[in-house]
């Protein structure tokens, strides 16, 4: 009883401590800071590599790199832990049985029952990999933290870059790392929502015309008028749209309100240490909520158009 | 009076009118939608985790007409460029009454969707998947005329300059 009480005080007085230290930390470097808010928003760094189509044949880095980084993680984490797989289970084993376990019953209540387990697959890769994305700019990266002091709530930022950066000393400070090897969400840039949008379309129709048939999957767009054939084709086209856009305008929405929210703090508020609660806040709601949350609602989405187009 | 401050005055009113009237739609229809969620779990505490399941989904759907009227507004306000003549100031005006409009509706509209699912999940838990399902097929169709408010403000922002 004793030993838990000291425990308990210690640990009291070391929070309590740490906070003067924060508090002393702030008080050297408090002051006004300028705050350089024109380029939130900005398009992401591109390749071009033909100067006759640029629109065609043109690569954003970040996004690409992003995007790979991402599915070696998956790779290598579904390897890894497939290869362990032990009675009883590890933590990350029970974790990876959970989500299965959920989407399989979530896609063989959609799908039926022998139909469900074919598109398992498919509806884990897009949850994983959408919500990974989502989560990337969450995760803090060393570069971001003393890198990029100047521009504190840049884009591709973690957790700490988002939360210390504008505790170093304001002024200019020379980016260790290039821009386009800092971590942005893949989703937050359109060419990724709308090529998985489009993805999605080609899945669920192709598989509407393999188990209907090619003469109901065209009767359908007639029904139940036929007169409604323009308004069923205009209706899958927005459902496509609607699909990609939702989560690049959530995504993308969420890091401009952190980077916004927390620049305008900073020019009028001369301290900031009140900012530090509300820096994580921000990125825990905006971040890691919203993210798991539309990455959830993609993945259910896909899956309710191939059920759609598959039933009907 | 220059036409560069005529656009930022422009992009502000625009910016405004978008966001503005694009939360009233949103922020009723999940409202709804929570109110019958819990009307739900008052009636099958057992079924709450569906319930709750059925009621962030159908939320997060509801709530994407405001998402999509935040990103024009943002993009009003922050991407520079384009030439600075009347008809541009018009045209970010335009797009965001377009966008500001469009989003009320179909906010409403799936939040309704959303909270009958809630509803029809506490009376039948055990036909939950399809209940969601025919939510998430109802939402989606619903949504397509905030997607033709979109695209048509992202035409005037982008396109169009005149």
């Amino acid at each position: 009883m004793n030993d838990t009480a000291n425990a308990i005080r210690r640990s009291k007085v070391r929070f309590i401590l740490l906070l003067v230290l924060l508090v002393v930390f702030q008080v050297f470097l408090a002051g006004h800071v300028e705050v350089d808010m024109s380029d939130i928003g900005r398009p992401p760094d591109r390749i071009v590599l033909s100067s006759r189509y640029p629109a065609i044949f043109s690569m954003n880095i970040a996004t690409v790199l992003s995007s790979w980084l991402i599915m070696g993680v998956l790779i290598g984490g579904g390897y890894f832990i497939g290869k362990r797989l032990a009675e009883p289970p590890g933590k990350l084993q029970v974790i990876a049985e959970m989500i299965v376990d959920g989407f399989d019953s979530i896609c063989q209540q959609t799908l039926g029952k022998d139909i469900g387990r074919k598109y398992l697959a498919l509806v884990l890769a897009i949850f994983l990999f959408v919500l990974l994305c989502n989560w990337l700019a969450v995760i803090p990266t060393f570069w971001q933290v003393v890198g990029r002091c100047e521009a504190p709530a840049e884009q591709g930022i973690g957790v700490m870059g988002r939360v210390m950066g504008f505790m170093l000393p304001p002024g200019k400070v020379e980016p260790i790392t290039p821009e386009w090897l800092s971590l942005e969400e893949p989703t937050k840039d359109l060419n990724t929502t709308l090529g998985l949008g489009i993805m999605c379309f080609f899945i669920a129709h192709i598989s509407g015309v393999r188990y209907k048939g090619w003469k109901k999957y065209i009767a359908d767009y007639f029904s139940p008028m036929w007169f409604m054939f323009p308004l069923n084709v205009v209706g899958e086209i927005g459902k496509t749209l609607s699909h990609s856009f939702r989560l690049f305008g959530n995504i993308m929405g969420g890091g401009i309100i952190i980077a916004v929210v927390l620049r305008l703090l900073i020019k009028f508020a001369y301290s900031s240490i009140a900012l530090l609660p509300l820096a994580l806040i921000l990125n825990v709601f905006f971040g890691l909520f919203v993210g798991l949350v539309q990455a959830f609602v993609f993945a259910m989405l896909a899956l309710t158009y191939t059920a759609v187009m598959i039933s009907e | 009076m220059d036409t560069g401050y005529l656009i930022k005055v422009a992009s502000l009113a625009g910016a405004g009118i978008c966001m503005g009237l694009g939360a009233i739609g949103s922020a009723m229809g999940v409202g709804y939608a929570g109110s019958m969620g819990v009307r739900g779990i008052m009636r099958q505490p057992k079924a709450s985790p569906k319930i709750m399941q059925t009621m962030f989904i159908g939320m997060a759907i509801a709530e994407s007409p405001a998402i999509f009227a935040l990103l024009v507004a943002l993009m009003i306000l922050f991407v520079r460029g384009g030439e600075e003549t009347l008809l541009r100031a018009f045209a970010i005006v335009g797009a965001g009454i377009c966008m500001g409009l469009g989003a009320m509706g179909p906010g409403i509209g799936e939040g309704f969707a959303a909270g009958r699912a809630c509803d029809g999940v506490s009376r039948n838990p055990t036909a939950s998947g399809l209940i969601t399902r025919t939510m998430l097929i109802g939402q989606a169709i619903s949504e397509s005329t905030a997607v033709y408010s979109l695209v048509i403000a992202l035409l005037m922002l982008y396109v169009l300059h005149g």
